[in-house]
């Protein structure tokens, strides 16, 4: 009787050992939990030359190796039809390094959004717009007190608090925040160009 | 110096340090300007800053870095750095420091907001996909690495040009 395997393959795989087995793909599943264990053990690929270099590989030829082996199995493919491997190994940094590397980030964010919101304010004239505000309702004497303008630098600190979606340890809601939902589809991009330019010089 | 806001409480009237006071309604009128202010902070700096995150201009500092678990700091520091620069906009107050180390602080801040106004400009050229569409038209082969070094380097003249001796 024909068993079937279902395979379900991810996209993107970091291994640190530089034998890939057929487990560290994605999930399998097989009724047969003996025959579901010894596939899981097939070594597909070694990539022990191929360190640090992200390498494309096709769902198809996971099929065929499994087949070649174990001939009355039927394979299933569910998920990625093409996926990559990454053979690295993790070295961390030093922690002075790593501190200095934050900060110099953390000081390029700092100062570069303190100069993107004093060229915003340079390039629409909001000092003006406010003393036109002052005028129109009666108050210019009042103008010294600054109400319009504290009141819009408070605004300012709230709406990119509630557009971020956290600030410090404080949360808005559960869901993950604007920036990690962008380095997501970044790492996406990233992941179906390599995928595409492999398949192209093929 | 008498507390201004005791004849507040007694008379439901405000004095200023100006010698003029205020009434109920010039405080009420303040205070719905007060919610206009915070309701114009509140959607121009989403916009602003909801550009800097649609062109992922951050996140790419903090890929190239490899330190992508630091996002969360990286966004706290947007807030501050946006607190500040907007009370710097406002506010007329100095810094009474020696020279030598004023000196020091306007060359790393203006060596960091160049390097923020190129990383911008340059991310958003490529979020609306300029250099692609370029290539694609004049059917560029090579030279894609040459191309964005004179990029680069044409606007760091232009800009140099234009402040030592066009302004």
């Amino acid at each position: 009787m024909k068993e079937t395997l279902y395979i379900q393959i991810q996209k993107s795989i970091h291994i640190d050992k530089p034998t890939l087995y057929v487990s560290d793909i994605g999930e399998l599943f097989c009724q047969d939990k003996t025959i579901e264990n010894e596939i899981s053990h097939i070594v597909l690929k070694n990539l022990k030359d191929k360190k640090g270099i992200r390498v494309c590989m096709n769902a198809i030829d996971v099929v065929k190796e499994i087949q070649s082996k174990y001939p009355n199995v039927d394979v299933n493919s569910i998920g990625e039809p093409e996926f990559i491997v990454e053979y690295a190994v993790h070295k961390p940094r030093p922690r002075v390094l790593e501190f200095a590397i934050v900060f110099f980030v953390a000081a390029f964010t700092f100062l570069g959004s303190m100069y993107a919101i004093m060229a915003y304010n340079n390039d629409v004239g909001t000092v003006e717009i406010f003393e036109n505000v002052y005028e129109f309702l009666g108050l210019s004497d009042y103008s010294d007190n600054n109400v319009l303008e504290i009141a819009y630098g408070i605004g300012l600190a709230l709406g990119i608090i509630v557009f971020y979606n956290h600030f410090g340890s404080f949360k808005i809601t559960k869901d993950p925040t604007p920036i990690q939902v962008e380095m997501d589809k970044y790492q996406k991009d990233i992941d179906d160009t390599l995928i595409d330019r492999t398949d192209a010089s093929k | 110096m008498r507390n201004p806001y005791a004849a507040f409480w007694n008379e439901g009237l405000l004095y200023l340090e100006s010698g003029d006071r205020l009434s109920i309604n010039e405080i009420g009128i303040f205070i719905l300007l007060g919610l206009w202010g915070l309701s114009a902070g509140v959607l121009t700096s989403a916009g602003l800053f909801a550009v800097f995150n649609s062109i992922g201009m951050i996140n790419r500092a903090a890929d190239v870095t490899k330190t992508r678990q630091r996002l969360l700091l990286y966004e706290d520091c947007v807030v501050v750095g946006a607190i500040l620069g907007n009370s710097m906009s406002f506010m007329e107050f100095q810094l009474y420091i020696s020279n030598f180390i004023g000196l020091i602080i306007i060359v790393i801040f203006g060596t960091i907001a160049g390097m923020f106004v190129g990383l911008f400009v340059v991310s958003l050229a490529e979020t609306m996909k300029v250099i692609p569409i370029f290539f694609r038209r004049f059917k560029v082969g090579a030279g894609l690495g040459i191309i964005i070094l004179m990029i680069g380097l044409g606007k760091a003249v232009g800009h140099i040009i234009y402040y030592l001796f066009l302004y």
